[in-house]
């Protein structure tokens, strides 16, 4: 680019240079050529001048003047001619013209003086004659046109020669002349984009400053800028508010702030490590009276910034107000405490449970074991001697041990159902009710039973619960349809639009009065007598309790004689296993 | 008959009631073999180990151990630990008769190696049953191998 230029601006100089050179040359060429040609003319007059005054003293004019004018020619030609040829040395075609101009000038100047020498000696014939032969012998006219014409074209070859140099220059010369114009446009081009780039740098750089400042201004986090000696330079409206700062005042001294929130002796000598020794603050818990009177509890962040107008280094403050934060904490907390303490009373109710129910597992039917034991002692003791009333009794006294031990067992296992953990898996309901279909029907050998299963999804679930749940919803259907002709049990599903089911078993059984609904599900509740239907009760609370435990609800409708439907529903639950529903 | 046969039936349980309708059972089964009662588990080792109270015993050991689970001093679980945990002891066939059923304590049982473990049922007969079958079974059936 540099060369370009050089090039560019150099070459016209070099060019116009030279241009005039070759102009002044020309000059000289035209004004020598002129010379060159006077000389000849003036060579040809004097011949001719001293000729005809030779003429004229022929005719009788004896005039000195007319005879020096005649004397002339002889006396001064031979210098012009050596003139002549010293100017014409570098051009040997008009050093042949001179020299046969030379010769020419010679022999008529030779005559003439004949002539003359003839005129003085009386012989004007003679003399006559001589100027005749000078003038036929030598002609000299067609010399110094030869000369003349020589120089002519030379001048004209030299013209030509000059035109064609400048013709060449003003070439060279509108080129770089285009050259530089393309040049500068360049330039003018290239600093007009720098100059529109920087303008819109600019221009950005100030919109970049102008949102930093609004979003340091819309900040909620107070936030403030101080220099080394803890004098405000910048504070954002959150920290302004926070303490109460006068808008209008600046370099406001920081333990000044807030009514001397800031007053802080332990604070301000860290801030200052933080300025000094460029140690960063960070998360300084610190319990600050704000201008509102409120004690708040705040965290502050500090830390060292260079400045970059000057040398001293500044300090960045932010302040977090955790006061809820605290207090949700604080609150949290507590709440933990009391759900610590609610689940320590939980695990002492299960050991103590789990105490009972071992206790209950091992001691409780030991006696009932030993009452029908002896009681069938009693019976082979008695023997012939028992009589019928003793029997009965005997047999009252054991069935009733049998029972209670039924029943201890029914709650245990209810007690059990509470306790133990869930243990989550996929279950496909389909062949859990297959399953419990199948016991239902081995109970009921002789009975026409007519049962419609509906295809059933796959769920999560404890699958030894959810199988004692249809157990006993299926178990229950065959039972309370014992009086029909024709039972008819029908399973159903239905999927709710959060991913819920609910299933529903139908029969076409003894039904129930609706009155006592709420009892259904109780443990060792009863609708029926015993003698009707056979059973204790724990059934449908066991139902109620696995239903419960997996985060559904379980519910019944019926009618006395026109059969009972028994619904129960299963949360959509997530990959975890865990119930949707539980956690909204 | 061989010696085998006049192994003793060691029954442990402290309920006197228990006991004795269990001796009713066994003797129910007519059985030659003893049957020796002894009241928990501290007695019971004391008996396998012929020492204290059963020192001079005939030696040999039991034919099978019913063994209660729940006793006073020592529980059945701990004797079967310390039994299948002795090289003298392990291979004496051990039953549980329990009144539980707790799957925690059926759980132990059988982690612990014990060879049956049997409900006592309330139900009068079944119970008669069940005694009557574990001693013939353990006493008459079952085989053991001869002590090295």
């Amino acid at each position: 680019m540099l060369l370009a230029v050089l090039v560019i601006v150099a070459l016209p100089y070099v060019v116009t240079l030279s241009n005039s050179r070759d102009t002044q040359r020309a000059a000289a060429w035209v004004t020598h050529s002129n010379a060159v040609k006077s000389v000849t003319y003036q060579i040809a007059y004097m011949m001719q001048d001293s000729e005809s005054a030779s003429y004229r003293l022929l005719s009788g004019d004896g005039n000195e003047s007319t005879r020096k004018c005649a004397l002339l020619a002889s006396q001064q030609v031979p210098a012009l001619l050596r003139q002549l040829r010293t100017m014409t040395l570098d051009n040997p075609d008009q050093q042949a013209a001179i020299s046969a101009l030379e010769s020419g000038a010679d022999g008529r100047i030779t005559l003439m003086n004949q002539a003359l020498s003839r005129l003085q000696h009386g012989d004007a014939a003679g003399a006559r004659q001589s100027l005749r032969d000078g003038g036929d012998l030598f002609a000299i006219d067609s010399e110094i046109a030869a000369i003349v014409h020589n120089e002519d074209s030379l001048l004209e070859a030299r013209r030509a020669n000059a035109a064609k140099q400048a013709f060449n220059g003003r070439v060279v010369l509108s080129i770089t002349a285009l050259a530089q114009l393309l040049l500068l446009t360049i330039i003018v081009v290239m600093s007009e984009r720098q100059i529109g780039q920087r303008r819109l740098a600019e221009t950005r750089e100030g919109r970049a400053v102008l949102r930093s400042q609004l979003i340091f201004q819309a900040v909620r986090e107070p936030i403030a800028l101080f220099d080394k000696d803890l004098n405000s330079l910048l504070v954002n409206n959150a920290f302004r508010e926070l303490y109460g700062m006068d808008p209008g005042r600046n370099a406001q001294p920081l333990a000044g702030i807030g009514d001397g929130a800031w007053n802080d002796n332990v604070l301000l000598q860290r801030l200052n490590d933080v300025l000094l020794r460029d140690r960063e603050l960070w998360d300084h818990d610190v319990i600050q009276r704000t201008v509102d009177g409120v004690d708040r509890h705040v965290v502050i962040n500090a830390r060292r910034l260079q400045q970059q107008d000057t040398d001293a280094p500044a300090l960045l403050l932010t302040v977090s107000d955790v006061t809820t934060r605290a207090l949700a904490e604080q609150k949290v907390s507590e709440l933990n405490r009391q759900l610590e303490g609610k689940v320590a009373q939980i695990s002492d109710v299960n050991r103590e449970l789990e105490a009972f129910s071992y206790s209950v597992s091992h001691d409780l039917r030991a006696p009932l074991r030993h009452i029908s034991g002896f009681a069938r002692k009693l019976e082979h003791h008695l023997g012939a001697h028992a009589d019928e009333k003793a029997n009965h009794y005997i047999e009252i006294i054991a069935g009733s041990a049998q029972r209670m031990a039924q029943l201890i067992d029914d709650l245990l296992v209810f007690s059990r159902l509470g306790r133990g953990p869930l243990r989550l898996q996929a279950i496909d309901m389909q062949s859990v009710v297959d399953e419990a279909r199948s016991l239902a029907e081995s109970e009921a050998h002789d009975r026409r039973i007519v049962w419609k299963i509906a295809p059933l999804p796959m769920v999560i679930g404890d699958e030894n619960m959810l199988r004692t749940v249809w157990q006993n919803l299926l178990g229950n259907a065959v039972k309370y349809t014992g009086h029909c002709e024709v039972a008819r049990i029908e399973v159903s599903v239905q999927q709710g639009r959060r991913g819920d089911y609910e299933f529903t078993v139908a029969d076409n059984g003894a039904g129930f009065d609706m009155q006592y609904a709420d009892k259904l599900f109780g443990v060792f509740q009863r609708l029926h007598r015993a003698s009707d239907f056979p059973g204790n009760g724990i059934g449908l609370a066991n139902v109620r309790r696995i239903v419960a435990r997996h985060g559904g609800r379980v519910w019944a409708e019926a009618e006395p004689g026109q059969g009972a439907r028994f619904h129960f529903s299963l949360p959509a639950t997530d990959a975890a296993g865990a119930p949707i529903e539980s956690r909204a | 008959m061989n010696k085998k046969d006049l192994r003793t039936i060691l029954l442990v349980e402290d309920s006197t009631a228990d006991a004795e309708m269990a001796m009713d059972a066994l003797g129910e089964a007519h059985l030659v073999n003893p049957v020796v009662h002894v009241e928990d588990g501290v007695e019971c080792l004391d008996y396998l180990y012929a020492r204290g109270a059963w020192a001079s015993r005939e030696p040999g050991d039991p034919a099978v151990v019913l063994l209660d689970i729940k006793m006073p001093r020592m529980n059945g679980l701990d004797v079967l630990t310390q039994m299948r945990s002795d090289e003298r002891l392990r291979r004496i066939p051990v039953v549980i008769l329990s009144s539980s059923r707790e799957e925690s304590d059926l759980a132990r049982s059988w982690d612990l190696g014990a060879n049956a473990y049997v409900i006592k049922p309330v139900d009068v007969d079944q119970f008669f049953d069940a005694v009557r079958t574990l001693g013939q079974f353990w006493a008459v059936l079952n085989q053991a191998p001869e002590k090295d």
